[in-house]
């Protein structure tokens, strides 16, 4: 028999334990700091190989209290920490040049394994406010238009050579990711475009609200520590796109819906990567369970099932996205996995 | 002063006294050739078909079922899965209305109990085919 966990306990402490650290770090350095940094950085892969498993699946139609709430104190802790970061880093903190680095690099870590995911998951939801979270994390981070994106434009064309975030097979991410960039930034706005000119109502654009906001976080980043101030917050913002950009890269690298006639077969189980380790799953609110999302974009990250016969990344996802910093080691170790899947014929409806 | 320690020692395990883990040998005898229905906290959790040769097969309530098989290490009963291998182990203990079991580093209030039995092989649903 099989144990159903993490149960949400887990999911908070497992992506809010680094940010109580960076934030004791940011204002008395030393041990918090570099123990945050640690955290981020060395402790998830390290219990990701000792500790390989999956948790279990969680059963059908089980509810679960707490998990907006788990999501709303990550997106209040990252509006908190960015600025916090940018102070430490930038303006008058008593940190070490050194432990300024450690900072940096910590709370970007954060924002890109677990802010990003739970602003993914806020934008799925169907409340206003839950939502409007969502993009604000986005938008702090000058990706507002990811909320838009994501849903309007990947969900629909994910794994077709129509949606910019899905890897083609042989693209490199350093090819890949300023085609994501712009592509999902286009896309998006003419996805909004649509739906207004369907609705026939005005109103306030989305993308005013990103751009708008985009420009007020650095300029909240000038207020705190100077031009230095708004630079850091932009370099923070760029290390987190990378890893959103690196993990969107990874999820569906190589994997393609056959094409019949003007339409795309609909998006199945094989359309994504998987990765079952329980503690980054944990981390990252199992976005590693990905196919699982894409069949049901609405069901809570608690609820996500890890399927018998899916993707499955020979990595753990982060590794996954380190890996994918070099092409030509990245190419050649997912050829086979990409081929197995490529081989496999799409699932017939039973 | 010893046996002070000693009785302070064992006196978890005579809280306790009912509950006797089971052997390899009284779980599988016990069994083999059933389908057991779990519940915890008064709603089914899952059930478990235990075929001959350590097989099972496992289905959380309406998901799909999943082949495995169980073994003993430590006093305790593991189960792998194929999909999933990574081992997950419990305790088994017979209590008044059947089996009870709990995982491993899980507290008291946490386990199961097994709330029907059936010579009858699971019931599965059909795989989750995609949409």
């Amino acid at each position: 028999m099989r144990a159903v966990f993490p149960a949400i306990p887990v999911f908070a402490a497992v992506t809010l334990a680094p940010v109580a650290l960076m934030a004791l770090g940011a204002i008395w350095g030393g041990v918090w700091l570099w123990a945050g940094f640690a955290y981020m950085a060395l402790l998830v892969a390290a219990i990701d190989q000792i500790l390989p498993h999956a948790a279990g699946n969680a059963a059908e139609g089980v509810e679960f209290p707490g998990s907006d709430a788990v999501l709303t104190v990550i997106g209040l802790a990252h509006l908190a920490l960015v600025p916090l970061t940018v102070w430490a880093v930038a303006g008058p903190s008593a940190l070490t040049g050194a432990e300024r680095v450690v900072a940096f690099l910590a709370a970007s870590y954060w924002m890109g394994q677990v802010a990003h995911p739970a602003a993914h998951e806020l934008i799925h939801r169907g409340n206003r406010w839950l939502f409007r979270m969502g993009v604000a994390v986005y938008t702090t981070i000058l990706f507002g238009h990811h909320a838009s994106a994501h849903r309007l434009v990947h969900h629909r064309a994910v794994a077709t050579p129509e949606d910019p975030s899905s890897a083609p097979a042989g693209m490199g991410f350093w090819r890949f990711a300023p085609r994501a960039w712009a592509g999902s930034f286009r896309a998006g706005r003419a996805a909004e475009d649509a739906l207004r000119a369907r609705a026939g109502r005005g109103g306030l654009h989305p993308y005013v609200v990103y751009v708008g906001g985009a420009m007020a976080s650095l300029w909240l980043g000038a207020v705190i520590a100077g031009p230095l101030g708004a630079l850091v917050w932009l370099s923070l913002a760029a290390y987190a796109q990378l890893q959103l950009l690196l993990a969107d890269y990874v999820q569906h690298y190589g994997l393609q819906r056959a094409r019949a006639g003007t339409r795309y077969e609909p998006v199945g189980p094989r359309h994504s990567w998987n990765a079952p380790q329980w503690f980054s799953s944990a981390l990252m609110l199992n976005a590693p369970r990905h196919s699982d999302h894409h069949a049901h974009p609405g069901r809570p990250y608690p609820a996500l099932q890890l399927g018998d016969q899916v993707p499955m990344l020979p990595w753990p996802l982060p590794v996954a996205c380190v890996l994918a910093l070099w092409p030509r080691q990245w190419r050649r170790a997912m050829r086979p996995h990409v081929a197995r899947w490529a081989a496999t014929a799409p699932l017939t409806q039973a | 002063m010893r046996r002070f320690v000693l009785t302070l020692a064992l006196l978890p395990q005579m809280l306790h006294a009912a509950e006797v883990p089971l052997t390899a040998a009284e779980f599988g005898a016990y069994a083999t050739g059933k389908t057991l229905t779990y519940s915890q906290g008064g709603s089914v959790y899952g059930a478990e078909q235990y075929l001959p040769g350590n097989r099972v097969l496992w289905a959380f309530k309406d998901d799909t079922c999943r082949e495995g098989r169980w073994y003993e290490k430590a006093g305790q009963i593991c189960f792998v899965y194929n999909y999933d291998p990574s081992p997950q182990c419990w305790t088994f203990w017979q209590g008044d209305n059947g089996l009870n079991a709990r995982f491993a580093g899980d507290g008291p209030g946490t386990e199961l109990s097994e709330v029907a039995m059936s010579p009858q092989p699971l019931q599965c649903a059909g795989p989750d085919v995609g949409v």
